[in-house]
């Protein structure tokens, strides 16, 4: 669960994408969270043995005292109702004055009261604007722009060594393609346990900005199990990640896929992304650690001049 | 009530310390009960403050209603099944606020927490057999494994610190420290499973 150092939203996001691609990952991320929490919970008490123990000891001699003291009633009842009536008297006010200077009215709360489970988590499908293409089939632009397009990033991997901006995965010769030398195989991350995944990651300014005219195309080869390829993009402006899944057309076979940024999804809150706003990192997942492997080529990010 | 004789001595000096009522009693079931109380809440719970907070709250309850302790367990048994009611409330109530608004995952982890801990058929006395397990598990580890437990679980390090200290990536220690918990889980469930067959 890696839960020992703060998880910051973007990342809660990546684990929830992985139980969602991988359910049976659950078990295991709860007994690490267990043994996690129990060398946490050893250590914290061996660091502050004595404090707890005399905090501890104070509270009950607390309580012991507070025991023993006669109860008078009445001061506590009138005190009590006194705060009562001064909290409904203020809430009272507050949805007034709320309603008086022309605001809406307070949200209810209560429709949302539903418990989450797992079915109720969001299923991304392959989208329209997605698309996964044989490999003698080069994909259309998906903006359906006929204007020349820019290339704004491109990885061939040809030279075999490991591109700066790889932070997850390695270069490796790969399944055959013709003219083909080098590409991308996928690895461990801290963040998904059991997804192969390639990780494009920029500096502290971001890998690239979102443009509604950009799109991400590579090739890909996946394994007969590998049903879902999910990208996912983390928009720094917002800390939110926003994902995608293609359903790959062959497997065992070079193939491209394609998708326009702006068919990438956020889970709640359901903020859209904004031109200009700039993407830290691209993480593109499938298979699983020890079974299919999962490799990548060609990764480049095109835009399409309006 | 009567200790019976094949009781262990930390249970004598548990029961002792129950039935005394006075306060050196209750500052000595605290002594000997925190630390697995504490590392039991904080292993579904997480937050250490809060487990704390869930801990004291269990002695209290403890010692209040000492007299509801019949002896059908042992004393360790019974203040974890105190703890376990007080992690269960504060989950539920946890899953209440969250479903307000939280993040997914918080939302999905807390409901997965609140089902580990309703399923858990044995949550006593496997917890103290476990932790004696950790402890022989730990000092099995490797010794840069061991290293990275001690310095990061118990001198409460942060990973920043060691990965720069190490001059590797946050990430990779995270990953490394990984394998040392699935290892150690392993190690414990092993040792559990090779107890009930002795």
């Amino acid at each position: 669960m890696l839960a020992g150092d703060a998880i910051s939203p973007a990342e809660k996001d990546t684990l929830l994408t992985q139980v969602q691609e991988d359910p049976d990952a659950w078990p295991a991320l709860v007994l690490d969270q267990r043994m996690d929490g129990l060398l946490r919970g050893l250590g914290h008490a061996r660091a502050s043995e004595q404090k707890f123990v005399a905090n501890t000891v104070n509270r009950w001699k607390s309580a012991q005292d507070r025991r023993s003291q006669p109860r008078k009633l009445w001061p506590r009842l009138a005190l009590t109702a006194g705060l009562v009536a001064a909290v409904a008297w203020a809430a009272g006010h507050w949805r007034n004055h709320q309603y008086s200077a022309g605001g809406p009215p307070p949200i209810a709360t209560a429709e949302k009261s539903t418990p989450l489970t797992n079915t109720d988590l969001p299923q991304w499908n392959a989208q329209p604007q997605l698309g996964s293409f044989p490999e003698d089939q080069a994909p259309a632009d998906p903006t359906g722009s006929t204007g020349p397009p820019t290339t704004i990033l491109n990885l061939d991997f040809e030279d075999g060594a490991l591109p700066e901006i790889l932070s997850t995965g390695a270069v490796v010769s790969g399944p055959p393609r013709a003219g083909n030398r080098f590409c991308a195989i996928g690895g461990v991350s801290p963040w998904t346990l059991r997804v192969n995944v390639i990780a494009l990651t920029g500096g502290p300014q971001g890998l690239l900005t979102y443009d509604d005219t950009r799109s991400l195309r590579f090739r890909y080869w996946v394994g007969a199990e590998t049903q879902r390829i999910v990208v996912q993009a983390k928009n720094l402006r917002l800390q939110q990640n926003f994902n995608a899944a293609i359903a790959p057309q062959v497997h065992g076979e070079w193939a491209w896929a394609t998708l326009l940024l702006s068919a990438l999804e956020p889970f709640e809150p359901r903020r859209p992304m904004q031109i200009g706003d700039p993407i830290y990192d691209i993480l593109i997942m499938a298979g699983t650690l020890g079974g299919d492997a999962f490799y990548l080529d060609d990764i480049a990010i095109i835009e399409t001049h309006r | 009530m009567d200790a019976p004789e094949n009781m262990s001595r930390q249970d004598r000096d548990l029961l002792d310390a129950l039935h005394s009522g006075s306060q050196a009693g209750f500052e000595r079931l605290v002594q000997i009960m925190h630390s697995s109380v504490r590392a039991y809440l904080t292993s579904f719970i997480g937050d250490v403050g809060v487990a704390d907070d869930l801990a004291q709250e269990t002695f209290l309850a403890a010692y209040r209603d000492r007299a509801s302790f019949g002896g059908r367990s042992t004393i360790s048994t019974w203040l974890l099944g105190i703890a376990r009611n007080r992690a269960l409330g504060y989950l539920r109530s946890k899953l209440r606020q969250e479903a307000k608004g939280a993040a997914a995952w918080d939302l999905a982890q807390t409901e997965k927490m609140v089902n580990a801990l309703t399923d858990e058929a044995s949550f006593g006395a496997n917890h103290e057999r476990g932790l004696a397990a950790l402890h022989n598990c730990i000092d099995k580890l490797a010794p840069h494994s061991g290293r990275l437990v001690a310095e990061h679980y118990f001198r409460q390090r942060p990973l920043v610190e060691l990965a720069r200290e190490a001059g590797r990536k946050e990430s990779t220690v995270r990953v490394e420290l990984l394998r040392v918990r699935t290892w150690l889980r392993r190690c414990v469930e092993t040792t559990l499973s090779e107890a009930v067959q002795i």
